[in-house]
């Protein structure tokens, strides 16, 4: 273990003299390391989890098609167990399990009949579109307001700020945007209170993305909300952090400009943590999108899984639970990078 | 009136002598127990213990029974203070019976959560090597799936029940803690004092129970109060989508009865929701004036 920790120390401090075509081999290095260390075993944790959990099931496969067809004798259901591989050992049954999942062969629908993948393909943009939204709002307002939190330390603004933010922290999303939806669309009629899109009216051009854009504001941020009061308080610590370092004095001392101080300075060196801990709470914003949706009628993945439940459609669930691991494993990878490129001092 | 200055301890002017200024400084409480936003924190969070403890005292019976006319907005009738919904049922009953399916849920969940953070955190952080690594892998498995689609799946394979609930929520919060008490191991088990338990000849068990936890527990702890602030509000997302125990009234099952009438009865849904806001505000009010006080640069100044 110490011998690794030398090794890191070492591999940190070529990070930092390496510049140019070294800095490109060794950015390859860490994305390979990050990938094949990190994130394989993880994919492959998921895959074992979901094989668990189908085992746990109430019922397999073979119940469900004989549920689709009607009815089933003793000798069929054999037959069909047979035939779906379902009396081979456990071992083999995950080997075959793994090499399916592994080619995106998430299994049938039994409630849509159609292939896993593409139901869930069908409605993932949409549930991206909310997130992705959600996101950038968050992060958005988050450093804005983390930002101004500190600047202001300890004297009103800061404490009204503070205030606001643990309020926004304490409020679960989906009930902030059922309140939302009471004052701006029941009551202000500004704006649509749920689905993606107006129905039955053939829209075109920029009249449909409006319509979109207009349909996305509340979910969006509604699920923001809780981020929001996340990455501010975030952002406020951390900007504290950096305001007490010495090179701050340095650069006051120097007679740079305040805005300059506070920007090139003080919050582009707050933002690097911020940034590493947005990528953990992927996970969590891909939970409440699925709350969120369901208040907006938003026809996303969260919708998909709650119906699947009350089907019963267990494929179409456990699918669900193995995209969005890997879209949240996809997403932390490109975080990652995206972390190092603007800092050349961190490593995966 | 002299009378009274003089017999101030606390008065300067009239005590100015170092042994009384010394006094006064002692009694005087440290600045964080005069912040009215910790008390008013605790006034809130005791009140909805002892709601909670005390529902069937309060209000008798069963809450999802008839209590009166349907519909009866909140201060329209002093008999229903908070208002009836649809079916009549007293909403100041569902609150405070909710009070105890919706606290009992956040701190059973955050206790099994707190158990297996704690558990994993430790021997990954003391151990080291390959069991640290395996352990992080699995933390980071955990912190990868989203949380509730592993509790609806989890909810698919069982019938919703309370315990059920807590055991979704509990197995998926522990990544958190398991961070933290990783990397408070990692830092004390170079520590003097474990040197010394080492050189004595104690046995590993004795030293990560008895030495190295101890040491960490108060950090962990107060990170447990986001845990179980978190579990209410998990809680409250699960039931308000039908998945909770059908038998029990909680906060986001209020929340999610009343959202049919959203338009008209918003109270159904607003109120609810603000028992939910205050009970979680004031576990996170405490919680981070608890670590403020046992790590003061964290915190404001």
């Amino acid at each position: 273990m110490r011998n690794a920790d030398r090794r890191n120390a070492s591999d940190r401090d070529n990070g930092v003299r390496g510049h140019n075509q070294l800095a490109s081999i060794q950015s390859a290095k860490r994305i390979v390391r990050r990938v094949g260390v990190q994130a394989v075993p993880t994919v492959f944790g998921i895959i074992a989890l979901n094989f668990l959990l189908l085992k746990l099931m109430p019922g397999d496969a073979a119940d469900a098609i004989a549920g689709m067809s009607g009815s089933a004798t003793v000798e069929t259901m054999e037959a069909l167990r047979r035939s779906l591989g379902l009396d081979q050992s456990t071992i083999t049954q995950l080997i075959a399990y793994v090499t399916n999942v592994a080619t995106f062969n998430l299994g049938v629908s039994s409630n849509y009949g159609a292939p896993v993948i593409s139901v869930i393909m069908e409605r993932l943009p949409n549930t991206l579109l909310l997130m992705l939204s959600a996101f950038s709002l968050a992060l958005l307002f988050g450093i804005v307001i983390g930002w101004a939190m500190a600047v202001f330390a300890n004297r009103w603004p800061d404490r009204l700020l503070t205030t606001g933010v643990l309020l926004l922290y304490s409020a679960p999303g989906f009930w902030v945007g059922l309140m939302a939806i009471v004052l701006f669309s029941a009551h202000l009629g500004w704006l649509p209170s749920g689905g993606s899109e107006t129905i039955g009216v053939p829209l075109t051009g920029l009249a449909k993305l409006r319509d979109r854009a207009v349909h996305l504001v509340l979910p969006a941020a509604a699920l923001a909300t809780f981020f929001v009061a996340i990455y501010a308080r975030l952002t406020r610590a951390s900007m504290l952090e950096v305001l007490r370092q010495d090179f701050m004095r340095a650069a006051a001392a120097k007679g740079l400009h305040p805005i300059v101080l506070q920007f090139r300075h003080a919050l582009r060196n707050a933002l690097i943590p911020v940034t590493t801990v947005a990528g953990l709470h992927l996970a969590n914003l891909l939970s409440g999108a699925i709350v969120v949706e369901t208040v907006f009628n938003w026809p996303g993945l969260g919708r998909l899984a709650m119906n699947s439940l009350i089907a019963r459609d267990f494929n179409v669930l456990l699918g669900i639970l193995f995209l969005s691991s890997i879209i949240v494993i996809v997403t932390n990878i490109a975080i990652d990078l995206i972390v190092m490129w603007l800092d050349p001092r961190i490593e995966a | 009136m002299t009378d009274m200055v003089a017999n101030s301890p606390t008065t300067p002017v009239v005590a100015p002598t170092p042994v009384t200024t010394s006094r006064s400084k002692r009694w005087s409480l440290p600045a964080y127990m005069r912040d009215p936003f910790l008390w008013v924190g605790v006034a809130i969070l005791l009140s909805a213990f002892v709601l909670a403890a005390f529902a069937g005292v309060i209000y008798p019976g069963d809450p999802l029974d008839m209590a009166g006319p349907p519909l009866i907005w909140p201060g329209e009738d002093m008999s229903y203070p908070l208002g009836t919904d649809a079916l009549g049922r007293d909403l100041a009953a569902g609150i405070v019976h909710g009070a105890r399916v919706s606290l009992m849920v956040g701190v059973c969940a955050a206790m099994l959560g707190l158990l297996i953070g704690t558990t994993v955190g430790a021997l990954a952080g003391y151990f080291g090597g390959v069991v640290d690594n395996v352990l992080v892998r699995l933390t980071e498995l955990f912190q990868t799936i989203p949380t509730l689609l592993l509790v609806i799946v989890i909810l698919a394979i069982g019938n919703p029940s309370v315990p059920l609930i807590v055991f979704a929520i509990g197995i998926a919060s522990w990544p958190m803690i398991a961070r933290l008490t990783r990397s408070q191991f990692m830092s004390l088990r170079e520590a003097d004092f474990v040197m010394a338990a080492r050189g004595l000849g104690y046995g590993t068990p004795r030293i990560i129970l008895r030495e190295i936890l101890p040491n960490a527990l108060p950090t962990i702890v107060v990170a447990t109060s986001v845990l179980v602030a978190n579990g209410i509000l998990a809680e409250a997302g699960l039931s308000f989508l039908n998945l909770g125990d059908p038998n029990q009234v909680s906060w986001g099952s209020l929340i999610g009865n009343g959202r049919t009438m959203l338009r008209t009865e918003w109270y159904l849904t607003a109120l609810p929701g603000l028992a939910i806001v205050l009970t979680v505000l004031s576990i996170n009010i405490i919680g981070d004036r608890l670590t403020d006080i046992l790590n003061p640069r964290s915190g404001a100044r």
